[in-house]
């Protein structure tokens, strides 16, 4: 086998196209033509694409993997873990209690509550539309003055998978997390 | 084969003429019943429908939510149907089967993070957390792609579907996943409503309406799967045409 490059008139279609490349662009050429002069550039450009959605899936991964294993503590188990958890941010859930939602110059105070624990909230920025009494929410902040006091910056209101129904069978949904916790 | 190819790659390897348009009677009967469906999804999950107690309109969100997100999952299952039986048979129907339900599946899977992000935005207050069920969601989503962008690369059309064959296989796994990241793990999303639970926890117009979104769904993904698939077979047919004027071409040079 030599390795000399190719001169002659051979069916090799980019010698060809070189030698003669005023046939080039006169005889129109189908898809499957072009891509066997080009094929390369596009291969790499797929192979490309392919690798793009590969660190895509592993950025995705390592994410959701991150945050996806405990998304939130209920209050109760927040304030049994007041001294690890110490000033470090985290997601609490519960629901918000009646009558104990007062608006500040930055934000909204209330209590939240689950099961048996309660934790006076301090949210600063607008809460969602959603936000009222007796609505389960997560929230996103860290414990402040050794775990007596929630510092909230964002606040998402959790939807069950009921409609049309009132508030107070809302509180089965905590429930169910409860269970989930509990057998896994 | 010494069919002359035309520029257009309009005829057939067996030089008869193709066909120049992928509908038939039962795609236009099947079409038009879809647009009769979506009008009337549109009366019922507009204005027939009331808005609901807690999330007010934005439920009518979830009407589309649904039916899109049923769609993709039926889709990603039919590619993985293609996929095993082109693994067994290997014949070009299953491999063009596959191929047209992923790329149906993937534009309807868009949809639902799209108006699923809408209606998070609304309800939760954020378009995004990687939760669990957002989380698998984004990964089943990137998979698809990944399907797809496997499929460009350039190969023999029977080294392509093998390995979108194995692609289409491994993806599908994710779909269980997704579907019980809700019960699994805990999260921002809610729990199902309607897929596995005996008793819906939806009545009245609110259920008719997230029915019907769902029945309407499915015809439309029938009809696009019967087109897509007709226009990739044609693509095929092309692409077999322009190879063989490519050889007469080149043969032709040769010979000068």
């Amino acid at each position: 086998m030599s390795d000399a490059p190719l001169t002659g008139p051979h069916d090799d279609p980019e010698s060809s196209d070189a030698e003669t490349p005023e046939h080039f662009d006169l005889t129109p050429r189908t898809a499957a033509a072009t891509s066997s002069s080009k094929g390369s550039g596009k291969k790499w450009i797929a192979v490309a694409g392919v690798g793009v959605v590969v660190v895509a899936l592993a950025f995705v991964l390592f994410n959701g993997l991150q945050s996806a294993s405990t998304f939130f503590y209920n209050v109760d188990e927040a304030v049994a873990q007041t001294s690890t958890l110490d000033t470090t941010r985290f997601r609490m859930q519960g629901n918000v209690v009646a009558g104990s939602v007062t608006t500040t110059s930055d934000g909204v105070d209330f209590v939240i509550k689950y099961k048996d624990a309660q934790v006076p909230v301090h949210h600063v920025g607008d809460p969602p539309e959603m936000f009222g009494p007796k609505i389960p929410v997560v929230l996103e902040g860290a414990f402040a003055a050794n775990g007596k006091k929630f510092e909230s910056d964002e606040i998402m209101v959790r939807h069950d998978s009921t409609y049309d129904e009132k508030n107070e069978d809302r509180v089965r949904e905590a429930d169910q997390d409860a269970k989930q916790r509990a057998t896994g | 084969m010494t069919t002359s190819a035309s520029a257009t790659g309009t005829t057939s390897g067996a030089g008869t003429p193709a066909p120049t348009s992928t509908a038939s009677t039962a795609t236009r009967v099947l079409g038009a019943a879809t647009l009769v469906g979506i009008a009337l999804l549109v009366v019922f999950g507009v204005f027939v429908s009331p808005p609901d107690k807690e999330l007010g309109e934005t439920i009518r969100i979830l009407y589309m939510h649904v039916p899109t997100v049923s769609v993709a999952y039926l889709a990603f299952i039919v590619t993985a149907v293609g996929s095993a039986m082109y693994l067994w048979k290997r014949t070009e129907f299953w491999d063009l089967l596959a191929a047209s339900s992923a790329e149906i599946g993937v534009v309807f899977f868009g949809l639902t993070i799209l108006n699923g992000m809408l209606w998070g935005k609304i309800t939760w207050g954020v378009f995004w957390r990687w939760e669990p069920r957002l989380t698998t969601t984004a990964v089943l989503f990137l998979t698809y792609i990944g399907y797809l962008a496997v499929r460009a690369v350039p190969a023999s059309p029977r080294t392509r579907a093998t390995r979108c064959a194995v692609v289409g296989l491994l993806a599908v796994v994710n779909i269980p996943i997704v579907h019980k990241a809700v019960d699994w793990w805990r999260g921002l999303h809610q729990e199902r409503t309607i897929f596995g639970t005996l008793k819906p926890e939806i009545q009245g117009t609110q259920a008719f309406a997230a029915y019907l979104g769902l029945g309407v769904f499915l015809l439309l993904f029938a009809w696009l799967l019967i087109h897509r698939f007709r226009v990739a077979f044609l693509a095929e047919r092309a692409a077999e045409s322009g190879l063989e004027g490519a050889i007469a071409e080149r043969r032709q040079e040769a010979g000068q």
